[in-house]
Protein backbone atom coordinates (compact mmCIF):
# COMPACT_ATOMS: atom_id res chain seq x y z
CA UNK A 1 0.00 0.00 0.00
CA UNK A 2 1.44 3.04 -1.00
CA UNK A 3 1.42 6.45 1.66
CA UNK A 4 -1.41 8.31 0.27
CA UNK A 5 -0.74 12.07 0.71
CA UNK A 6 -4.41 13.67 2.07
CA UNK A 7 -6.04 16.22 -0.95
CA UNK A 8 -8.44 18.95 0.04
CA UNK A 9 -11.25 18.41 -2.46
CA UNK A 10 -14.40 19.89 -3.18
CA UNK A 11 -17.18 18.20 -5.45
CA UNK A 12 -20.02 20.58 -6.26
CA UNK A 13 -23.20 19.06 -6.44
CA UNK A 14 -25.49 21.16 -8.92
CA UNK A 15 -28.06 18.84 -10.43
CA UNK A 16 -31.56 17.67 -9.42
CA UNK A 17 -30.99 14.40 -7.18
CA UNK A 18 -33.39 12.07 -9.56
CA UNK A 19 -32.69 13.33 -13.25
CA UNK A 20 -29.85 11.37 -13.94
CA UNK A 21 -27.60 9.25 -11.79
CA UNK A 22 -24.75 11.45 -11.52
CA UNK A 23 -25.58 12.99 -7.88
CA UNK A 24 -25.07 9.57 -6.62
CA UNK A 25 -21.71 9.08 -8.66
CA UNK A 26 -20.28 12.08 -7.28
CA UNK A 27 -21.53 10.93 -3.92
CA UNK A 28 -19.91 7.60 -4.34
CA UNK A 29 -16.77 9.46 -5.39
CA UNK A 30 -16.62 11.58 -2.61
CA UNK A 31 -16.91 9.27 0.21
CA UNK A 32 -14.51 7.24 -1.54
CA UNK A 33 -12.22 9.95 -0.97
CA UNK A 34 -12.84 10.49 2.61
CA UNK A 35 -12.32 6.99 3.67
CA UNK A 36 -9.09 7.30 2.13
CA UNK A 37 -8.01 10.50 4.45
CA UNK A 38 -8.87 12.94 1.98
CA UNK A 39 -10.28 16.19 3.10
CA UNK A 40 -13.81 16.38 1.40
CA UNK A 41 -16.06 18.89 1.38
CA UNK A 42 -19.56 18.67 -0.33
CA UNK A 43 -21.31 21.69 -2.07
CA UNK A 44 -24.75 22.03 -3.07
CA UNK A 45 -25.63 25.07 -5.56
CA UNK A 46 -28.44 25.50 -8.31
CA UNK A 47 -30.44 22.75 -8.70
CA UNK A 48 -28.30 20.64 -6.54
CA UNK A 49 -29.98 22.19 -3.59
CA UNK A 50 -32.94 20.01 -4.27
CA UNK A 51 -30.70 16.96 -3.12
CA UNK A 52 -30.90 17.76 0.43
CA UNK A 53 -34.59 18.45 0.96
CA UNK A 54 -36.51 16.79 3.29
CA UNK A 55 -39.52 13.61 2.19
CA UNK A 56 -38.29 13.13 -0.60
CA UNK A 57 -39.72 10.00 -2.48
CA UNK A 58 -38.10 8.43 -5.70
CA UNK A 59 -39.61 5.06 -5.02
CA UNK A 60 -42.88 6.39 -7.06
CA UNK A 61 -40.55 6.86 -10.39
CA UNK A 62 -37.72 3.97 -9.26
CA UNK A 63 -35.26 5.42 -8.54
CA UNK A 64 -33.13 4.82 -5.16
CA UNK A 65 -33.13 7.97 -2.53
CA UNK A 66 -30.09 9.01 -2.19
CA UNK A 67 -31.03 11.44 0.80
CA UNK A 68 -30.01 8.61 3.32
CA UNK A 69 -26.45 9.03 2.71
CA UNK A 70 -26.40 12.98 3.13
CA UNK A 71 -27.70 12.04 6.82
CA UNK A 72 -24.46 10.62 7.69
CA UNK A 73 -21.96 12.80 6.52
CA UNK A 74 -20.08 13.29 9.39
CA UNK A 75 -19.88 9.62 10.01
CA UNK A 76 -18.25 9.12 6.46
CA UNK A 77 -15.70 11.62 6.96
CA UNK A 78 -16.61 14.53 5.20
CA UNK A 79 -15.51 17.69 6.66
CA UNK A 80 -18.43 20.52 5.64
CA UNK A 81 -21.43 20.37 3.97
CA UNK A 82 -21.96 23.85 2.17
CA UNK A 83 -25.10 24.99 0.35
CA UNK A 84 -24.44 28.42 -1.38
CA UNK A 85 -26.94 31.12 -0.26
CA UNK A 86 -28.82 32.38 -3.07
CA UNK A 87 -29.29 29.07 -4.79
CA UNK A 88 -31.66 28.48 -1.95
CA UNK A 89 -33.31 32.08 -1.81
CA UNK A 90 -33.86 31.51 -5.61
CA UNK A 91 -35.67 28.68 -5.37
CA UNK A 92 -37.78 29.92 -2.17
CA UNK A 93 -36.50 26.91 -0.06
CA UNK A 94 -36.02 27.44 3.65
CA UNK A 95 -33.05 26.37 5.63
CA UNK A 96 -35.79 24.38 7.86
CA UNK A 97 -36.58 22.01 4.92
CA UNK A 98 -33.04 20.70 4.57
CA UNK A 99 -32.87 17.82 6.07
CA UNK A 100 -29.21 18.04 7.06
CA UNK A 101 -27.35 21.40 8.94
CA UNK A 102 -25.57 23.07 6.33
CA UNK A 103 -23.00 26.11 6.10
CA UNK A 104 -24.85 28.28 4.32
CA UNK A 105 -22.57 30.66 2.31
CA UNK A 106 -22.26 33.54 0.29
CA UNK A 107 -20.69 33.62 -3.91
CA UNK A 108 -17.79 35.90 -1.99
CA UNK A 109 -17.08 33.19 0.35
CA UNK A 110 -17.88 30.24 -2.29
CA UNK A 111 -14.53 31.77 -4.43
CA UNK A 112 -12.74 31.90 -0.91
CA UNK A 113 -13.30 28.27 -0.77
CA UNK A 114 -12.83 27.17 -3.98
CA UNK A 115 -9.22 28.53 -3.91
CA UNK A 116 -8.50 27.02 -1.03
CA UNK A 117 -8.99 23.58 -2.40
CA UNK A 118 -6.53 21.18 -4.85
CA UNK A 119 -8.94 19.21 -6.51
CA UNK A 120 -12.91 20.39 -7.63
CA UNK A 121 -15.55 17.94 -9.39
CA UNK A 122 -18.48 19.72 -10.48
CA UNK A 123 -21.28 16.43 -11.08
CA UNK B 1 3.86 18.48 -12.63
CA UNK B 2 1.91 14.79 -12.35
CA UNK B 3 -1.63 15.18 -13.61
CA UNK B 4 -4.67 12.79 -13.30
CA UNK B 5 -7.64 13.45 -16.16
CA UNK B 6 -11.57 12.27 -15.35
CA UNK B 7 -13.51 12.12 -18.19
CA UNK B 8 -17.45 12.32 -17.65
CA UNK B 9 -18.39 12.40 -21.01
CA UNK B 10 -19.18 9.64 -23.80
CA UNK B 11 -17.32 9.99 -26.91
CA UNK B 12 -18.81 12.08 -29.52
CA UNK B 13 -21.32 13.01 -27.21
CA UNK B 14 -19.35 16.33 -26.57
CA UNK B 15 -15.65 17.69 -27.86
CA UNK B 16 -14.41 16.95 -23.69
CA UNK B 17 -12.93 13.15 -24.46
CA UNK B 18 -11.04 14.38 -27.24
CA UNK B 19 -9.97 17.33 -25.53
CA UNK B 20 -8.95 15.58 -22.78
CA UNK B 21 -6.94 13.05 -25.48
CA UNK B 22 -5.15 16.06 -26.74
CA UNK B 23 -4.66 17.45 -23.58
CA UNK B 24 -2.87 14.15 -22.64
CA UNK B 25 -0.75 14.04 -25.47
CA UNK B 26 0.16 17.99 -24.94
CA UNK B 27 1.10 17.68 -21.62
CA UNK B 28 3.49 14.57 -22.18
CA UNK B 29 5.26 16.32 -24.77
CA UNK B 30 5.60 19.33 -22.58
CA UNK B 31 7.72 16.81 -20.18
CA UNK B 32 4.93 15.94 -17.74
CA UNK B 33 3.60 13.16 -16.07
CA UNK B 34 0.27 11.58 -16.41
CA UNK B 35 -0.25 9.05 -13.75
CA UNK B 36 -3.96 8.26 -14.86
CA UNK B 37 -6.64 9.17 -17.06
CA UNK B 38 -10.17 7.83 -15.30
CA UNK B 39 -13.09 7.33 -17.01
CA UNK B 40 -16.63 7.87 -14.79
CA UNK B 41 -20.34 8.61 -15.69
CA UNK B 42 -20.57 8.79 -19.26
CA UNK B 43 -17.20 8.41 -20.20
CA UNK B 44 -17.07 4.92 -19.40
CA UNK B 45 -18.42 4.50 -22.86
CA UNK B 46 -15.16 5.37 -24.31
CA UNK B 47 -13.57 2.33 -22.99
CA UNK B 48 -16.51 0.34 -25.70
CA UNK B 49 -14.56 -2.28 -27.64
CA UNK B 50 -15.74 -2.67 -31.42
CA UNK B 51 -16.66 0.95 -31.98
CA UNK B 52 -17.08 1.86 -35.97
CA UNK B 53 -17.39 5.38 -36.62
CA UNK B 54 -17.67 6.54 -40.33
CA UNK B 55 -13.86 6.71 -41.84
CA UNK B 56 -14.12 10.43 -42.53
CA UNK B 57 -14.75 10.96 -38.72
CA UNK B 58 -11.53 10.79 -36.12
CA UNK B 59 -11.77 7.24 -34.12
CA UNK B 60 -11.96 8.53 -30.10
CA UNK B 61 -11.33 5.21 -28.37
CA UNK B 62 -8.70 4.22 -30.94
CA UNK B 63 -6.94 7.70 -30.44
CA UNK B 64 -7.51 6.57 -26.64
CA UNK B 65 -5.63 3.57 -27.61
CA UNK B 66 -3.00 5.07 -29.14
CA UNK B 67 -2.37 7.07 -25.88
CA UNK B 68 -2.23 4.21 -23.46
CA UNK B 69 0.19 2.19 -25.77
CA UNK B 70 2.70 4.67 -26.76
CA UNK B 71 2.96 5.96 -23.66
CA UNK B 72 2.38 2.83 -21.44
CA UNK B 73 -0.84 4.40 -19.41
CA UNK B 74 -3.39 3.36 -17.50
CA UNK B 75 -6.55 3.92 -18.66
CA UNK B 76 -8.43 3.26 -16.10
CA UNK B 77 -12.42 2.65 -16.11
CA UNK B 78 -14.82 2.86 -12.99
CA UNK B 79 -16.13 -0.42 -12.89
CA UNK B 80 -19.24 0.47 -10.74
CA UNK B 81 -20.08 2.98 -13.53
CA UNK B 82 -19.25 0.64 -16.54
CA UNK B 83 -21.49 -2.18 -15.20
CA UNK B 84 -23.99 -0.09 -14.29
CA UNK B 85 -24.24 1.12 -18.26
CA UNK B 86 -23.78 -2.15 -19.62
CA UNK B 87 -20.41 -1.54 -21.08
CA UNK B 88 -18.55 -5.18 -20.21
CA UNK B 89 -15.26 -7.27 -20.93
CA UNK B 90 -14.02 -7.12 -23.51
CA UNK B 91 -12.90 -3.58 -23.28
CA UNK B 92 -11.09 -1.44 -25.93
CA UNK B 93 -7.30 -2.44 -26.24
CA UNK B 94 -5.67 -0.28 -23.28
CA UNK B 95 -8.33 0.54 -20.95
CA UNK B 96 -8.98 -1.81 -17.57
CA UNK B 97 -11.83 -1.73 -14.84
CA UNK B 98 -10.62 -0.72 -11.86
CA UNK B 99 -12.42 0.57 -8.76
CA UNK B 100 -13.10 4.15 -7.27
CA UNK B 101 -10.33 3.23 -5.12
CA UNK B 102 -7.14 3.76 -8.04
CA UNK B 103 -8.55 7.43 -8.58
CA UNK B 104 -8.08 7.58 -4.78
CA UNK B 105 -4.50 6.44 -5.23
CA UNK B 106 -3.91 8.94 -8.20
CA UNK B 107 -5.31 11.93 -6.60
CA UNK B 108 -3.05 11.51 -3.68
CA UNK B 109 -0.15 11.57 -5.96
CA UNK B 110 -1.00 13.75 -8.29
CA UNK B 111 -0.56 17.71 -8.44
CA UNK B 112 -3.41 18.14 -10.52
CA UNK B 113 -6.39 16.53 -10.99
CA UNK B 114 -8.39 17.99 -14.18
CA UNK B 115 -12.35 16.68 -15.42
CA UNK B 116 -13.15 16.38 -18.82
CA UNK B 117 -17.27 16.53 -19.73
CA UNK B 118 -20.47 18.67 -18.73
Amino acid sequence: MIMLVSKRCLFINRHAPYGSSHPQETLDMAYALAAFEHRVSLLFMDDGVYQILHNQAPAMIGMKEISHAFRAWEDYGIEHLYVEKASLEIRGIGVEELLVNVCLVSSTELHEIMEQQDFIFSD
Amino acid sequence: MKYTLIVKDAPYQSQAADTACRFAHALIAEGHELAQVFFYFEGVFNAVANAEPPQDDRHVINNWTKLALENELELVVCSTAAQRRGVAKPLATGFRLDTLGRLVEAVSLSDRVITFGS
